[in-house]
């Protein structure tokens, strides 16, 4: 298994947070912004490719859901065409009056990530629930 | 003192290797998070070496399925590596809503080797 540049890495865990944040706030444009601009999301919602199409579902997501992303257990590693990453996702769903925030899914992200003008971006982006 | 960054950030990547090898029930890449006579001692009991956590691996193979999160990582250099600490949680995952049957803290020894960072000895420790 070959490591990547400690600088490397730092950035890339940044990515992976910075996608959560933008996600949870409802940031399309920011979200999109992970991504290469022919980028891929794919997962139980569908299957989004470009910046519009991923700005549009990371706009939509926060409207209607009010969650947060929780993401750990991160394994970056170095490949020919940048870096491969995979992470667990806890869904939070928010609470409200009716009833309190919980965890509403789990699953795994399966991930490719390129470096373009210095800057780590998702190429491809697949999330499987757990069950 | 500190760990060398680049050294915190493998051992950091060994944290998170063991949980998705646990968790996918993949006994030869859990063990491989393990020295050769590396212990894993869970419940007071200790697994000791490869075949002995391949060996867990097999017989927890029907365990309902989780997920091992980890967090609150602290590492510090010791005289024979490092010694780690850290929180977690098991999830239990299920369709109805996720429940969280343990938590607890890592104890845990660190070695450098030729295959990289390993666990030489990791201890469970609930919080019940």
């Amino acid at each position: 298994m070959s490591t990547l540049p400690t600088e490397d890495v730092l950035a890339i865990q940044q990515l992976y947070a910075r996608y959560n944040h933008a996600i949870d706030a409802g940031k399309g444009d920011a979200w999109a912004a992970c991504f290469t601009p022919d980028g891929t999301f794919s997962s139980g919602s569908g299957n989004f490719a470009g910046t519009e199409q991923l700005a549009g579902f990371g706009t939509a997501f926060a409207l209607r859901l009010k969650a947060r992303h929780w993401t750990n257990n991160l394994l970056i590693e170095a490949t020919a065409t940048g870096a491969a990453g995979s992470c667990y996702l806890m869904l939070l769903r928010l609470g409200d009056a009716e009833r309190p925030t919980s965890i509403l899914s789990t699953a795994i992200y399966r991930d490719t990530l390129t470096k373009s003008d210095g800057e780590w971006k998702f190429a491809t982006r697949s999330v499987a629930g757990d069950v | 003192m500190a760990l060398a960054a680049a050294d915190h950030l493998a051992i950091e990547a060994l944290y998170a290797r063991y949980s998705h090898a646990v968790d996918q029930g993949d006994g030869p890449a859990w063990a491989a998070c393990f020295t050769p006579e590396g212990v894993f001692s869970s419940f007071g009991r200790d697994h000791e070496g490869r075949a002995a956590i391949v060996a867990l691996a097999e017989s927890t193979r029907h365990r309902p399925p989780g997920r091992h999160w980890v967090s609150n990582i602290v590492l510090e250099p010791t005289d024979f590596g490092a010694r780690g600490s850290a929180y977690l949680a098991w999830l239990h995952i299920t369709k109805s809503p996720v429940t969280l049957p343990t938590t607890g803290f890592y104890d845990d020894e660190v070695v450098r080797t030729a295959e990289g960072w390993l666990f030489r000895r990791r201890t469970f420790i609930s919080d019940l």
